[in-house]
């Protein structure tokens, strides 16, 4: 393929050969972020004939077989193919415009990553195309029941294979989000002036190198199990099934990190921005954020208090730990509200539902990490209802914040308030009437994972307003997408800053040029675009700058302009 | 060099590094003693040791940095700051388009397939994925090539104009690879 052919491709409507055959981190991450919510629309589609399938006792839509693949593959693709992507997009698209780099550090790697992405997940998903139907085995994939003799679809393999290829994707994406981050920043950008969305990336791609290496391990053990005749963990042939949970579970809890950890990030850097303040504590949020990575390196084994193989004392000690330096965020969060001039857009709304929804998965996750609690709950519908507080109400409250508030940067159209506030307020009643219903299922004792429960169990009233809740999601989806839809129909009007932001992505033009900056703002804080504006703000009232250390911005395309209505831009620290 | 490796004026990223290292082994540490479990120890020792070489290197490859000094304006003004003066490196030049990733990603994905339907997948999947390795290698072969011939003009017009970015200039083309554009 030539450069002409590529030129001459590019003549088309979409340029969609530009698109495929990009190396640009902005691309890459847009491509990402599509990618990734199309299989949430996938996944999402899985969780509604599965809740449909629940409302009422009784089989009516699927058999057992098939909801085995239906909860299998809602498992995979939320937690593989859109919520870990989901922080790819986000970290390619922002990471080197925080860090005032053109690009990433390895693109044609970047853009290898987003491929192998991208197969792993049709690989996955193409397991509905074969006659013995897709994986049966759970998110987990628990040895033995996914070695051979117990799950016999070839789904399986292709989920083996699927993730394999993902995994690589995660592993070169986190390769390149380190040495971007370590080796790109612009001069006076020291670590800790770095925007705490970069920092949760760094700590996150570290997270990863280790996390991901061993659940890769495990995949081609099973593989080699399943097709190979290895022996790892069948325990009738002298393999052992505890190891397997500790591969999965070495990668699979910090995994809730890796996916938690980057959306705390866009929380830390919205509430400031429409709290008018700089974040309040933000060495103690920098450091929560290493040591909520470090600890979840050390929790995987609170997944497997009931084999009896495990040390539990030490595994509840540091869950309960790991409490604390998330605990430190809350205080951060809200102490940069308090006394903020705050306004309430939709990524401020997504902001504040993020606060109480994952405050909830965070208290019953305390609960969990409790042996004798745990013991009780364990495989109840309580788990369920906690990982989807954790889940839903940390990372995807905290995307959605993320996507309205970047939204103009990625296409230098703000989306339409009404219709983003509509979508809020839909997906918070939504998932509260979901999930909130099914604490009290698992507590009645109903088990995750089964297709059908006795009419006489008392579980059918709170199934059906669970199954009430999924459909109002869906329905806040849809509003999203309309919205969507309606500001790319108008013309690109955002500016480089429409929300009076911080960090260095905001000097850049909406959308960005190709290599993002043609200069940068003096960096002497983790707020240089703040800096600037007051900068300039200061200059054109003809006062002193503001603090010694403040000088002119320089002349450029950033986005200095007026201060919003109200004087002082910004309430007292 | 451990002297260095202690050194509190040495960069940030060492340190992180560092102390990620220390955590891993002592938390691996306390849980063989308390466990005797082997493969969670190792786990968690690899965590330790991973991270630990990782900040040794970076340690020991950066200079100490100068003594800092508490005016910063004059880090912010020079974009010089000592300490924090991050780890970079403005040689290199950027890729064009080119269609070599997805290509090797097709490629790696037929021939992984290959495991679950037969080998025919993978002679499929050689075919892009040696296409893509070979104009993924040339591409950067050329790349370097290109910066090679671009230092040393580049670093005489940086010793003249003081601390400026490199300079830059040729551009690289070839199969699949419109012109490359520079770092900054």
């Amino acid at each position: 393929m030539t450069a002409a052919t590529l030129e001459a491709g590019r003549q088309g409507h979409l340029d969609l050969l530009g698109w495929i055959a990009t190396t640009d981190h902005k691309r890459i991450g847009v491509l990402y972020g599509v990618t990734a919510l199309g299989f949430f629309l996938v996944a999402g589609l899985l969780a509604l004939v599965m809740r449909a399938e629940l409302a009422v006792p009784g089989l009516q839509l699927v058999g057992e077989q098939t909801y085995s693949g239906l909860f299998t593959i809602h498992g995979t693709a939320m937690m593989l193919l859109f919520a870990t992507p989901m922080v790819s997009a986000f970290a390619n698209f922002l990471v080197p415009l925080q860090v005032g780099a053109a690009d990433m550090v390895f693109p044609r790697l970047n853009a290898l990553s987003y491929w192998l992405f991208l197969f792993g997940g049709l690989v996955i998903l193409s397991g509905f195309l074969v006659a013995s139907g897709p994986a049966d085995i759970g998110w987990t994939g628990y040895a033995p029941n996914s070695t051979l003799p117990y799950s016999t679809t070839t789904g399986t393999d292709l989920w083996v294979v699927g993730l394999l290829l993902t995994g690589v994707a995660t592993i070169f994406g986190a390769v390149n989000f380190v040495t971007t981050i370590v080796t790109r920043r612009a001069p006076g950008m020291g670590l800790l002036r770095m925007p705490v969305f970069t920092w949760s990336i760094l700590v996150t791609s570290i997270l990863i190198l280790y996390a991901f290496p061993a659940i890769t391990a495990a995949l081609i053990m099973l593989l080699l199990e399943r097709r190979f005749g290895a022996t790892f963990f069948d325990p009738t042939a002298g393999g052992d099934p505890i190891l397997w949970q500790h591969l999965f579970w070495f990668f699979g809890h910090p995994e809730v990190y890796i996916i938690a950890i980057p959306f705390f990030g866009v929380i830390g850097e919205t509430i400031p921005v429409f709290s008018r303040k700089p974040l309040f504590g933000y060495k103690a949020f920098v450091l929560a954020t290493i040591f909520i990575g470090a600890y979840s390196m050390t929790v995987w084994a609170h997944h497997m208090f009931t084999t009896g193989a495990v040390n539990l004392p030490f595994f509840a000690a540091t869950s309960f730990l790991i409490a604390v330096p998330t605990g430190v965020k809350f205080f951060n969060w809200t102490f940069t509200m308090i006394g903020g001039r705050l306004t309430f857009p939709a990524p401020m709304l997504w902001s504040v539902g993020f606060l109480f929804t994952f405050l909830f998965g965070g208290i019953t996750g305390v609960m969990l990490a409790s042996p004798p609690l745990d013991f009780q709950f364990q495989d109840t519908y309580f788990v369920v209802a906690h990982l989807h507080n954790v889940l839903v109400g940390g990372s995807i409250f905290s995307m959605w914040a993320g996507i309205t508030f970047w939204f103009p940067k990625v296409t230098g159209r703000r989306l339409n308030e009404p219709l983003a506030k509509a979508q809020f307020w839909l997906w918070t009643i939504g998932f509260v009437v979901t999930f909130l219903p099914q604490y009290q299922l698992g507590a009645d004792g109903m088990p995750r994972r089964y297709a059908d429960y006795p009419a006489d169990a008392g579980w059918t009233t709170l199934n059906m307003i669970s199954t009430v809740g999924a459909f109002l999601l869906a329905l806040s989806v849809l509003v999203f997408l309309i919205a969507v839809v309606e500001a790319l129909r108008r013309p690109a009007d955002a500016g480089p800053d429409p929300w009076q932001a911080n960090s260095l992505e905001w000097w850049a033009d909406s959308p960005p040029g190709h290599h993002n900056f043609p200069n940068l703002p003096p960096i002497r804080s983790e707020r240089p675009v703040f800096d600037a504006r007051e900068a300039a703000r200061a200059a054109a009232n003809g006062e002193p700058p503001a603090g010694s250390a403040v000088a002119p911005a320089p002349a450029g395309p950033g986005p200095v302009g007026p201060a919003p209505a109200g004087g002082s831009p910004e309430a007292p620290a | 060099m451990i002297r260095r490796v202690l050194d509190a004026t040495g960069p940030a990223e060492a340190r992180f590094f560092l102390f990620v290292g220390a955590f891993g082994l002592v938390l691996g540490a306390i849980y063989w003693f308390v466990s005797y479990e082997l493969a969670g120890t190792v786990l968690l020792g690899g965590f330790g040791v991973g991270a630990g070489v990782l900040g040794l290197r970076l340690r020991l490859e950066r200079p100490p940095a100068p003594v800092k000094s508490d005016d910063r304006r004059v880090h912010a003004v020079e974009g010089a700051g000592g300490a924090e003066t991050p780890f970079r490196d403005d040689s290199g030049r950027l890729p064009g388009e080119t269609l070599a990733p997805l290509a090797v990603g097709l490629g790696v994905a037929l021939g992984l397939t290959a495991v679950v339907f037969g080998p025919w997948l993978l002679v499929a999947g050689v075919v892009p994925l040696a296409w893509g390795a070979w104009t993924w290698l040339t591409g950067a072969r050329d790349e370097l090539a290109a910066t090679v011939a671009d230092d040393v003009p580049s670093r005489a017009g940086r010793r003249g104009r003081g601390a400026e970015p490199p300079a830059t200039a040729s551009t690289v083309s070839g199969p699949g690879r419109p012109p490359a554009a520079p770092r900054r």
